[in-house]
C-alpha cells in the first residue's frame, strides 16, 4: 500500500510539476519582453552617428549617382539632335513625351533618394560642423544635392518638388508634393554649391578619386550659371522665371557670364588638369584616373565594389554581324536592308571556313541598338578632325570569338566609309566576297544607312528605315569588360565634366559678352590642337561669324551625347530648331508617315513631363500643378 | 466498492491535495476491475456451446475490433482483425455488437453456432469526430464551416506533396498544382482575400503548426478544413486565409495485435510538350522577315513579285543557317534533345503500430522518389514518423509525437525556356554539325550557350537539402471526468542548405565566369500551449463545453551563405568557394518573432438541438508596432438541428437537417518581421579603383501598422435524407477584409519607395454545395458519389487614397488580380494604311480598341478583361466497388476565369524559335489573329495576344483497384490491393489552346499525368 501511495505521489508530483511548469510559462509567457522585437541583421539609421557610418553615408551619395548615371541621365539626353532611334521601332520618339516613361520617373526618384540622404547627413552634421573631416563632409553633400536639384530643376522647372523635412516614420505631410518657383530652386543650388566651392579641398588634397573637388564645383556652378542665364533668352519673356540672374542675386546678365567665365579659367589654371594627347584616351575604359576628367561617376574591374548597377549603359552599337544591302524603290529611294555578315577566310591548316562576325563583342561592343548617331553628327565633322573616327567605328576586323581583340590588324571583314558609296562599289565587293577569297571584305556605305539620294531635298540625311547597321558610337565601347561579348557589367566611369567643356565654357562666354570670334576661336584653341594635326586645319570651322550653331556644333562634335546634350540645347533654346534642322526624315519614312522627334518636338518640350506615378504617389497634385502640354488622361 | 469512485469524483474537484489519499482507491479499483473483465472475457469459456461468426459493415468489408458482448452480462469478446470472433454463450443469450460509427445491433443467439453480422454504419455520423481547434468535438456539435478530407481519398495520390492530392476534395478549396517534384503548390480557401500579405492557409498538424515539406499522404489520418470565423477564430491572428487541421495516423482503435502496413507504387510522369513550329515554317517565318525589310508591309505586289524565297531569305538572315539547311539538311529537334518525355517515379512506404490499453503507437517510414523534365532534377525524401500514447494512471496521458525527414533534391535550369528558343534547327550541338565531334559551345544568331552543356555531369548543380525535426510532448491531464487538461510543447527544426555551381557553359552564365555558393539555413521554432477543456452534461438536457488556452510561439531563423566565381576546377562544384577569385560575397541573417495568444471558447446545447458557441482569441505579434501589437478576435455562432424537432419526428424523407450561423473576426499577421524599424541597407562605390561599402536609407518605420482583420458572416445548412442516403452542406459567406496590409507607394521624394500600412479593404462572398450520394450500397456493389461545387466572388473595395492602383492592377469594385490589358479587334491590314497612320501603326500590327479616341493607346485604353482566379470550382468523385475490384475518379473543374501565357508572348522574331500555333501576318496572308514577324524586337500591345479563357475540366486521378487477399488467406493478411492510378492524366475540356495549361499557363510545359502502379498490404 505503501509504496502504491508513493508511486501515486510521484505522478501527482508529475501532474503538479506540469501544471506548474505550465502556469510558470503562462507568467513567463506574459512577459512583456516576449513580444519585444529583437533585431540582428538590419542596420538601423544611428549608424550614421559613428564616424564611420557618417563617411559610408556620404559615400552612399556618391554611389546614387551609379542610379542616375547608369542610363537615365543617357536616355533623356537622347533627345536631342545629334542621334537618331536605331532599329527598334518600339523605342519611339513618342516616349519621352510619355507620362510614364520609366526613364523620368526613375530620374526623379533617384534625385530625391539623392537628396534625402544628403538631407538627413546635414541635419547630424548641423550647419557648424565640429572637424575638418565633417566640414569637407557637408560641402559635398551640399555640392551633390545642388547637382541634384539643378537636373530636376532643368527637367521639370516649377513643377519639381523641394524637401527638406527628413522623415523618421510615416507623416501624412510626406504625400504632398511642395512645387516652388524656378528663382526659389536655384537660390538653393548656389548656395549649396558656394558653400562647396568654399569648404571643398583641391584635386591635389583629395586621395579618393572621384570625389568632389573644388575644381568641380566649380565646373559645375559654371554649368548652372549658364543655365541661369539661359532664362534671359526672349522665348522666356512672358514666363515668372525670365531674366532669371536678377532674382537669384545677379546685377546683369554679363555678370553672370563674367562669373561662368572665371570659374571655367580658375578649374583650367588652377587646379592642375590637363587635356588627354588624343581624344580616344579619354573614353579608354582602362583610363580611369586621366587628368582631364574633373568628375566623373565610378565603376570597377572588382565586382564586389560594382554591385547595382553594374554599369553605365551602352547605348549606340550596332550590329556588327551583318552588312547592308541596297534596294532601288519603284519610286527611285533607296532602301537598305539588312544581310548575314559572312566572309571566307582560311584557317590554320590552309582549309577555308566561312567566318560570321559575333553580334556581339567585348572588342566591339554589348550591342544595343537604341540610338544612332545621326548623319547631321557624323557630317558636323570634317575628315581631317581626327575626333570622326574617334567618335565612329568604321572598320570591323575579323575577331576570334565574343571576348577577342583582333589578331590581324589587316583582316577586315567590313569597312563602313563616312561617305557614300556606288551600286557600282557595292557589287564589286559582293562579287569578291562571292568568290571566296580569303581576302574579300564588304563595303557598307553612308547611303546605306541615310538617305542620301538628293543633296537639295529635305529628306536628305533621314534614317533609311531597316537599319540594324549603322555606325558604333565609340565612346561608348567599353574594352575592359572580360567575360564575354554579351556582358552587362562594365568598368567604364561616366564622365560627367572633363576639362574640354571649361574652354567650350569660355568660348561660349566670351561670345555672349561680345569679345569677338577671335575670342571665341582662342578659346577653343585647346581642343582644336588635339583634334586636328594642324591647328590651321580647324579653319574649316571658321566659316562666317560665330553664331549659336557655331558654339552648339562644337559641343557636339566635342562632348556630344555625354550626359548633356538636352541641357545644353535647354539652356540656348534652341532644342526644337536644331531637332527640326538636324533630324530629317527619309523620304521612305516620309512616305509611311513613320512620325520621328521633329514631328513631336514642340516648345512644351522644354519642360518634362512629371512622371505620372509621382504625380499618383502624391495626393495634393490638380492639374495646374502638372507641366502643360503632356496627356495625363482622365484625372 | 464499485460505486465509490463515482461519488468521490466530485469531491476530488474541490481539493486535490486532500483527496490524494482517497484517490489511490479511485486508481486502484477501477483499474484492476477493467482487467478483470478483460481477462474474463478471453479466458473464461462458459458451457452453453461455441459460436463463431464474422462481422462485416454494409459494403462487405470485414470489421476488426467490434465489441460483441452477452446482453446483461459483462462477458464478451471483440472481433480479430479477420472481424472474426468467436463466444461461448446460451442459445437464449442475446449478442450486442458494438463499433465506433456504427449502430449497435442485438442478435439472438437461437441454435445458431455461426453468425453473419452486418453492422450498418450510423448514418446520422452522430459519432464522428471532429478535429477542431484545441480539441474535438462530435461532428454534430459543430456550429462553424468545417469540411473533411478522410485519408482514403489522398493516400495513395502519387505527389510529394499532400497538397496536390487535395484537389477537388473540399468546397471552396482551390489548388494550383506543383509543376515540379518538390514545388510547393498554391491553396486557397474561399479566394484570395489579402492584397499584399500571405493568402496561404494556416496548417495545423496534430494541434501545431507544422509544415506540408514533411507531410507524407500516407501518414495523414483526416484533414478538416476550417473555413468560416467560427471555427478559425480560435486561431485569431493566424486565421484569415482558413485553417487546415491534419491529424495523423495513429493504431488503429480496438486491436490488440501488432499492424503492418506496407505500400508501394512505381509509375512514371508523362509531360505534354509545346509543339514548336518546324525548321520550314522556321524557314518562311525567316523569309516573310527579311521580305518586309526589303518590301515593306504594303507593297503587296512587290512581295506576290519577291524574289526572295525561303533559301535567299535565309542567306539574308543567317547565312550559316542557310548554309546548313539547305546543304547539309540539318534539321535539328533541340527539344526532344533537351527534355524528357517522360520521367520515373516511385513511393514506398511502411508502417507498424499496436494499440493496447496502456501505449499505443505507430512508426512508420516513408521513401518517395520522383523526377522532371529537366534532366538535372530529382526529388528524394525520406520521412520517418513515430508517435506513441502511454497511459500512466486513470488520469495522466502522456504521448509524444516526432517526425524526421531528410529531403535531397536537385534543380533546373529555370531560363530553359528562353535558352531553347534560341537553340535554332539549323543547328546541332556538334562542331561542324558534326555527331561525332564534340559540342559547340555557342549556338544561333546571337551565340548563346549551347544548352544542352547544363546537361553535363557537373556543369549545373543545384542541390537542396533539407532536415526536419517535428517533435512534440503532450501531456493529458484528466482529474476529472468532464475535464481535461493538455499541454503540448513542440519542437521544430529545420536544416536547409543550396549548394550551386554554375559552369561557365551553362544558361545561366551563358560563357561567363563560373559561379558557386553555399547557403545553410536554420530554422527553430518553439510552440507551447496549455489547454483547458471541460464538457459536461446537466439532466441530459444541458451540455457545456468550454475551452482555454494559453499559446507562445516563438521563431527563429538563422543563415549563412557565400559564393564566388572564377572556381579553378569544375569538380569543386561549391564545395572550395575560397578559390574562386571573383565576386567573393557572404551574408548571414537573423530574424526573430513571437506570437502570444490566449484564447477561450465556450459551448452550450440544449437537447442536441440548439446549440450556441462563443470563442474569443487574443493575438500579441512582435512583427507589428507596439501600440497595435495586441487585438482580440471575437466569433460567435449558433446552430438549430432542426430534424431533432419533435415536429419532424414523423417524417421518414429528412434524416438530419441543420442550420448553422456564425460571424467572428480573425486576424492575418503575414508579412516579414522588422516593418517597424528604419533600416538602412549596405550597397557599394569605388573611389578609383578602391571599393568602398555605403549605406542608404532603405526602409522607414511604420510604428502603427496592425493587424489585418477579416469579419466573415456564414449560414450554413447540413442536410442529409432518406436515411442518409443523401448527405451534403451548403453554405453561404460573406468576409469584409479590413486593414489590409498594403505596401502603399510613397512619393521618391521622401527617400523612400514604399511603406507597410493598413488600408486596403476587400469583400468576398460565395456559396457552397456538397452532396454525397451512397447510390448503391450492395453487398456487392458500392458506388459512392460526392459533387461539389463553390463560387467566390471577390472585389476590393477601399485602396490608399480611395483610388485605383493600376501599377499593381488593383481596381475599386474588381477582384484582386484581374487581367487588364488592351483589348484586340484584329491586325491592321493593307487597305486600313491610312487609318492606322493616325495611330502610328502599320499594316500587320495589332489593331486594339482606342476607347477614348485619342489615336494613342494609354492606360486609359485598357479594359479590365476578367479575374485571374476562378469563378466557380466544381468537382466530382466517384467511388465504386464491385465484389473485390474498386474503381475511383475525381474530376475538377475551374470555370470563369482567365488566364495570360507567356508562351505566346514570348518574344517571336526571327532571332528566336516560336510555338507552332503561331500564323503571322504578311500581305499575302491578312490574317486578323497574329500581327507579322519582327527582326529581333518585340511586339507592341502582344500581351493581348496571350489572354485567354481559363475554363477546365480535368481528370484529377483515377484509379482501378483489386483486392486478390483471398488469395493469399493462408498468409493472414488482412487486405491487400492492387492498383493502377493516373493522376492529373488529361483534360477533356479546356477553354485556351491546345499547348497551354490552363493551370499552369506562363510555364514551358503542363503539370506532368502520373501513371504509377501500386500496392497495399495490411497483415
Amino acid at each position: 500500500m505503501f509504496l502504491v501511495l508513493t508511486l501515486i505521489s510521484d505522478s501527482q508530483i508529475i501532474m503538479k510539476n506540469i501544471i506548474l511548469s505550465g502556469f510558470f510559462l503562462v507568467l513567463l509567457a506574459g512577459c512583456q519582453d516576449f513580444l519585444v522585437e529583437e533585431s540582428r541583421s538590419q542596420m538601423t539609421e544611428d549608424y550614421y552617428n559613428t564616424e564611420q557610418g557618417l563617411y559610408q553615408g556620404v559615400a552612399a551619395v556618391y554611389s546614387n549617382n551609379r542610379l542616375l548615371y547608369q542610363q537615365n541621365m543617357f536616355r533623356v539626353n537622347y533627345y536631342g539632335d545629334i542621334v537618331e532611334n536605331a532599329s527598334s521601332m518600339n523605342n519611339s520618339y513618342a516616349e519621352s513625351s510619355d507620362v510614364a516613361w520609366g526613364t523620368l520617373n526613375e530620374l526623379f526618384r533617384d534625385i530625391h533618394k539623392g537628396i534625402m540622404i544628403a538631407n538627413r547627413l546635414e541635419k547630424i552634421i548641423g550647419d557648424s560642423p565640429t572637424d575638418r573631416t565633417r566640414e569637407v563632409y557637408l560641402a559635398e553633400i551640399r555640392g551633390l544635392r545642388a547637382h541634384y536639384y539643378q537636373i530636376q530643376v532643368e527637367l521639370w522647372g516649377k513643377y519639381g518638388h523641394y524637401q527638406e523635412q527628413v522623415f523618421t516614420e510615416f507623416d501624412e505631410s510626406m504625400l504632398e508634393i511642395n512645387q516652388k518657383p524656378v528663382e526659389f530652386f536655384y537660390t538653393q543650388i548656389l548656395s549649396d554649391i558656394n558653400y562647396a566651392i568654399e569648404k571643398l579641398p583641391a584635386k591635389a588634397e583629395v586621395a579618393e578619386f572621384g570625389r568632389l573637388t573644388q575644381g568641380a564645383a566649380k565646373a559645375l556652378k559654371a554649368r548652372f550659371l549658364l543655365a541661369i542665364a539661359g532664362y534671359s533668352h526672349q522665348e522666356y519673356s512672358t514666363e515668372t522665371e525670365y531674366n532669371l540672374y536678377s532674382k537669384v542675386g545677379y546685377q546683369s546678365i554679363e555678370s553672370v557670364y563674367q562669373e561662368a567665365k572665371s570659374l571655367a579659367t580658375s578649374v583650367i589654371n588652377d587646379y592642375g588638369y590637363s587635356m588627354e594627347s588624343e581624344y580616344s584616351k579619354v573614353f579608354d575604359a582602362h583610363n580611369k584616373l586621366s587628368n582631364e576628367v574633373i568628375w566623373s561617376i565610378q565603376w570597377t574591374t572588382e565586382k564586389m565594389f560594382n554591385t547595382t548597377p553594374q554599369y553605365f549603359h551602352r547605348p549606340g552599337v550596332g550590329r556588327t554581324n551583318e552588312t547592308l544591302k541596297m534596294h532601288v524603290n519603284a519610286n527611285g529611294s533607296v532602301t537598305a536592308s539588312t544581310k548575314s555578315l559572312l566572309v571566307t577566310r582560311l584557317k590554320d591548316d590552309g582549309n577555308l571556313f566561312d567566318y560570321v562576325m559575333p553580334a556581339h563583342s567585348m572588342y566591339y561592343g554589348r550591342e544595343y541598338r537604341h540610338i544612332m548617331p545621326n548623319f547631321s553628327w557624323i557630317t558636323m565633322y570634317d575628315d581631317s578632325d581626327k575626333r570622326k573616327l574617334a567618335n565612329f567605328e568604321t572598320v570591323y576586323l575579323k575577331i576570334d570569338d565574343d571576348k577577342s581583340a583582333p589578331r590581324s590588324m589587316t583582316d577586315t571583314v567590313c569597312y563602313m566609309p563616312l561617305r557614300a558609296i556606288t551600286p557600282a562599289e557595292e557589287k564589286y565587293h559582293d562579287d569578291w566576297v562571292a568568290s571566296k577569297d580569303p581576302k574579300a571584305y564588304y563595303l557598307d556605305g553612308m547611303n546605306e544607312v541615310f538617305d542620301m539620294d538628293d543633296p537639295n531635298s529635305e529628306h536628305y540625311g533621314g534614317p533609311l528605315k531597316q537599319r540594324s547597321r549603322y555606325y558604333s558610337i565609340k565612346k561608348f565601347f567599353d574594352r575592359s569588360r572580360v567575360e564575354m561579348g554579351k556582358q552587362e557589367e562594365g568598368h567604364a566611369n561616366a564622365i560627367v565634366i572633363r576639362l574640354p567643356e571649361m574652354h567650350l565654357i569660355v568660348a561660349e562666354c566670351n561670345w555672349k559678352l561680345n569679345l569677338g570670334d577671335n575670342a571665341v576661336y582662342e578659346a577653343l584653341e585647346p581642343i582644336w590642337m588635339r583634334s586636328f594635326n594642324n591647328l590651321s586645319e580647324a579653319s574649316v570651322y571658321k566659316k562666317g561669324a560665330v553664331d549659336l550653331d557655331f558654339i552648339l556644333d562644337e559641343y557636339q562634335r566635342e562632348v556630344g551625347l555625354e550626359f548633356n546634350t538636352f541641357f545644353i540645347l535647354k539652356r540656348t533654346r534652341s532644342l526644337v530648331a536644331r531637332i527640326k534642322k538636324n533630324n530629317p526624315k527619309s523620304k521612305e519614312e516620309a512616305a509611311d508617315n513613320i512620325l520621328r522627334w521633329r514631328d513631336y518636338v514642340k516648345n512644351e518640350h522644354y519642360i518634362k513631363p512629371l512622371p505620372i506615378m509621382q504625380v499618383n504617389a502624391f495626393r495634393n497634385v490638380t492639374p495646374d500643378m502638372l507641366p502643360p502640354g503632356y496627356d495625363y488622361g482622365r484625372r | 466498492m464499485a460505486r465509490k469512485p463515482e461519488t468521490l469524483i466530485p469531491k476530488l474537484a474541490l481539493a486535490i491535495c486532500i483527496m490524494t489519499s482517497i484517490s489511490v482507491f479511485a486508481e486502484e479499483i477501477p483499474g484492476s476491475k477493467l482487467q478483470n473483465r478483460s481477462s474474463a472475457s478471453f479466458s473464461t469459456p462458459r458451457s452453453q456451446g461455441e459460436i463463431k461468426g464474422v462481422v462485416r459493415d454494409e459494403s462487405g468489408e470485414t470489421l476488426p475490433g467490434v465489441n460483441v458482448l452477452i446482453k446483461g452480462t459483462s462477458t464478451g469478446t471483440i472481433t480479430d482483425v479477420n472481424g472474426d470472433f468467436v463466444l461461448n454463450a446460451d442459445n437464449n443469450a442475446i449478442l450486442v455488437f458494438s463499433f465506433v460509427g456504427y449502430i449497435n445491433k442485438e442478435v439472438p443467439v437461437g441454435d445458431q453456432t455461426q453468425i453473419e453480422v452486418v453492422l450498418l454504419s450510423d448514418t446520422k455520423a452522430l459519432d464522428e469526430v471532429v478535429v477542431v481547434g484545441y480539441g474535438t468535438m462530435k461532428r454534430s456539435s459543430l456550429t462553424g464551416s468545417v469540411s473533411t478530407i478522410h485519408a482514403k481519398k489522398i493516400e495513395t495520390f502519387p505527389s510529394v506533396n499532400v497538397m496536390d492530392a487535395m484537389q477537388g476534395q473540399a468546397a471552396g478549396v482551390y489548388i494550383s498544382p506543383s509543376r515540379q517534384p518538390g514545388e510547393e503548390p498554391s491553396i486557397r480557401i474561399r479566394g484570395s482575400r489579402s492584397l499584399s500579405a500571405s493568402n496561404s492557409p494556416l496548417l495545423i498538424i496534430d494541434g501545431m503548426p507544422g509544415s506540408w515539406d514533411n507531410l507524407v499522404s500516407s501518414d495523414v489520418e483526416s484533414m478538416e478544413v476550417l473555413k468560416d470565423a467560427a471555427a478559425t477564430a480560435i486561431y485569431g491572428s493566424r486565421a484569415a486565409n482558413g485553417v487546415i487541421l491534419v491529424t495523423t495516423k495513429s493504431a488503429a482503435k480496438g486491436i490488440n495485435k501488432m499492424t503492418v502496413d506496407i505500400g508501394s507504387f512505381v509509375g512514371f510522369n508523362q509531360y505534354n510538350f509545346i509543339k514548336m513550329q518546324s525548321a520550314e515554317k522556321y524557314a518562311e517565318l525567316i523569309r516573310d522577315v527579311m521580305r518586309y525589310q526589303t518590301h515593306g508591309a504594303v507593297n503587296t505586289e512587290a512581295w506576290e513579285n519577291s524574289h526572295i524565297d525561303t533559301r535567299t531569305g535565309m542567306g539574308m538572315f543567317h547565312a550559316t543557317w542557310a548554309n546548313n539547311y539547305y546543304e547539309k539538311g540539318v534539321n535539328y529537334d533541340w527539344q526532344k534533345a533537351l527534355f524528357n518525355e517522360s520521367s520515373f517515379i516511385q513511393g514506398h512506404n511502411v508502417s507498424i503500430s499496436n494499440r493496447t490499453d496502456k501505449l499505443n503507437y505507430r512508426i512508420s517510414y516513408n521513401f518517395q522518389d520522383n523526377n522532371s523534365y529537366y534532366k538535372t532534377v530529382n526529388f528524394k525524401r525520406h520521412v520517418l514518423n513515430a508517435n506513441a500514447d502511454m497511459k500512466i494512471n486513470k488520469w495522466l496521458n502522456i504521448g509524444t509525437i516526432s517526425r524526421l525527414s531528410l529531403r535531397r533534391n536537385s534543380g533546373w535550369p529555370d531560363n530553359m525556356w528562353d535558352n531553347m528558343r534560341r537553340m535554332s534547327p539549323f543547328e546541332t550541338p556538334y562542331i561542324d554539325e558534326n555527331p561525332q565531334n564534340p559540342m559547340k559551345d555557342a549556338v544561333g544568331k546571337e551565340q548563346y550557350v549551347n544548352a544542352l552543356w547544363n546537361y553535363e555531369e557537373g556543369h549545373l548543380l543545384d542541390n537542396r537539402g533539407g532536415e526536419m525535426a517535428d517533435i512534440i510532448l503532450k501531456a493529458d491531464v484528466n482529474p476529472l471526468k468532464w475535464m481535461k487538461f493538455t499541454t503540448n510543447l513542440k519542437f521544430d527544426y529545420h536544416n536547409r542548405s543550396r549548394g550551386i555551381y554554375r559552369d561557365s557553359r551553362t544558361s545561366y552564365q551563358n560563357l561567363g565566369l563560373n559561379f558557386g555558393s553555399f547557403e545553410k539555413s536554420a530554422e527553430s521554432n518553439i510552440t507551447w500551449n496549455g489547454i483547458l477543456n471541460v464538457d459536461h452534461t446537466f439532466n441530459n438536457k444541458h451540455q457545456f463545453m468550454g475551452t482555454a488556452v494559453v499559446e507562445a510561439i516563438r521563431s527563429n531563423f538563422e543563415s549563412l551563405g557565400a559564393s564566388s566565381q572564377d572556381i579553378p576546377a569544375q569538380y569543386m562544384g561549391f564545395h572550395y568557394l575560397q578559390t574562386g577569385i571573383i565576386n567573393r560575397n557572404i551574408w548571414s541573417s537573423f530574424r526573430k518573432s513571437t506570437l502570444m495568444s490566449y484564447m477561450f471558447r465556450g459551448q452550450y446545447e440544449y437537447m442536441g438541438k440548439y446549440l450556441l458557441n462563443v470563442a474569443v482569441r487574443a493575438d500579441g505579434s512582435s512583427r507589428l508596432a507596439p501600440q497595435s501589437r495586441w487585438r482580440t478576435f471575437p466569433s460567435l455562432s449558433a446552430a438549430w438541428v432542426i430534424s431533432e424537432e419533435s415536429f419532424m419526428a414523423d417524417q421518414r424523407v429528412l434524416t438530419n437537417l441543420k442550420l448553422r450561423s456564425s460571424y467572428g473576426e480573425v486576424g492575418n499577421q503575414a508579412i516579414d518581421p522588422y516593418q517597424t524599424l528604419t533600416t538602412l541597407s549596405q550597397d557599394t562605390y569605388n573611389w578609383g579603383n578602391d571599393g568602398v561599402f555605403t549605406w542608404r536609407p532603405s526602409g522607414i518605420a511604420n510604428k502603427s501598422l496592425g493587424w489585418e482583420v477579416s469579419k466573415t458572416w456564414n449560414v450554413g445548412l447540413d442536410y442529409g435524407f432518406l436515411n442518409n442516403r443523401f448527405t451534403g452542406s451548403i453554405e453561404y459567406y460573406h468576409t469584409i477584409n479590413e486593414g489590409l496590409l498594403t505596401q502603399r507607394k510613397l512619393p521618391d521624394a521622401t527617400g523612400f519607395s514604399v511603406i507597410w500600412q493598413n488600408i486596403g479593404e476587400s469583400v468576398n462572398s460565395g456559396l457552397e454545395m456538397s452532396l454525397t450520394s451512397r447510390i448503391i450500397s450492395k453487398k456487392d456493389f458500392d458506388w459512392a458519389v460526392t459533387g461539389m461545387v463553390s463560387r467566390n466572388k471577390n472585389k476590393i473595395t477601399g485602396l490608399t487614397e480611395g483610388r485605383d492602383d493600376r501599377s499593381n492592377v488593383w481596381f475599386i469594385g474588381h477582384p484582386i488580380g484581374v487581367v487588364w490589358d488592351f483589348k484586340k479587334t484584329g491586325i491592321w491590314q493593307v487597305d486600313e494604311v491610312e487609318e492606322a497612320k493616325l495611330y502610328n501603326m502599320q499594316p500587320g500590327e495589332i489593331k486594339l480598341v482606342d476607347r477614348d479616341n485619342d489615336f494613342a493607346f494609354t492606360d486609359e485604353d485598357k479594359f479590365i478583361i476578367g479575374q485571374r482566379e476562378p469563378k466557380v470550382l466544381a468537382s466530382i468523385q466517384n467511388s465504386m466497388r464491385y465484389r473485390n475490384f474498386d474503381f475511383s475518379f475525381n474530376l475538377v473543374g475551374q470555370f470563369g476565369h482567365y488566364i495570360t501565357a507567356g508562351n505566346y508572348t514570348a518574344e517571336w522574331n526571327a532571332d528566336k524559335y516560336i510555338i507552332d500555333a503561331i500564323d503571322w501576318w504578311t500581305p499575302l496572308n491578312p490574317t486578323n489573329e497574329w500581327p507579322r514577324a519582327h527582326t529581333a524586337q518585340s511586339h507592341r500591345f502582344s500581351s493581348t495576344l496571350s489572354i485567354f479563357k481559363g475554363d477546365f475540366i480535368k481528370v484529377q486521378s483515377i484509379a482501378v483497384g483489386y483486392n486478390p487477399a483471398k488469395l493469399f488467406s493462408g498468409m493472414k493478411m488482412n487486405k491487400m490491393r492492387v492498383y493502377v492510378q493516373a493522376s492529373n492524366p488529361l483534360y477533356p475540356y479546356k477553354a485556351a489552346p491546345a499547348d497551354v495549361n490552363p493551370e499552369q499557363p506562363n510555364t514551358m510545359y503542363t503539370i506532368p499525368a502520373s501513371y504509377v502502379l501500386g500496392v497495399n498490404l495490411n497483415f
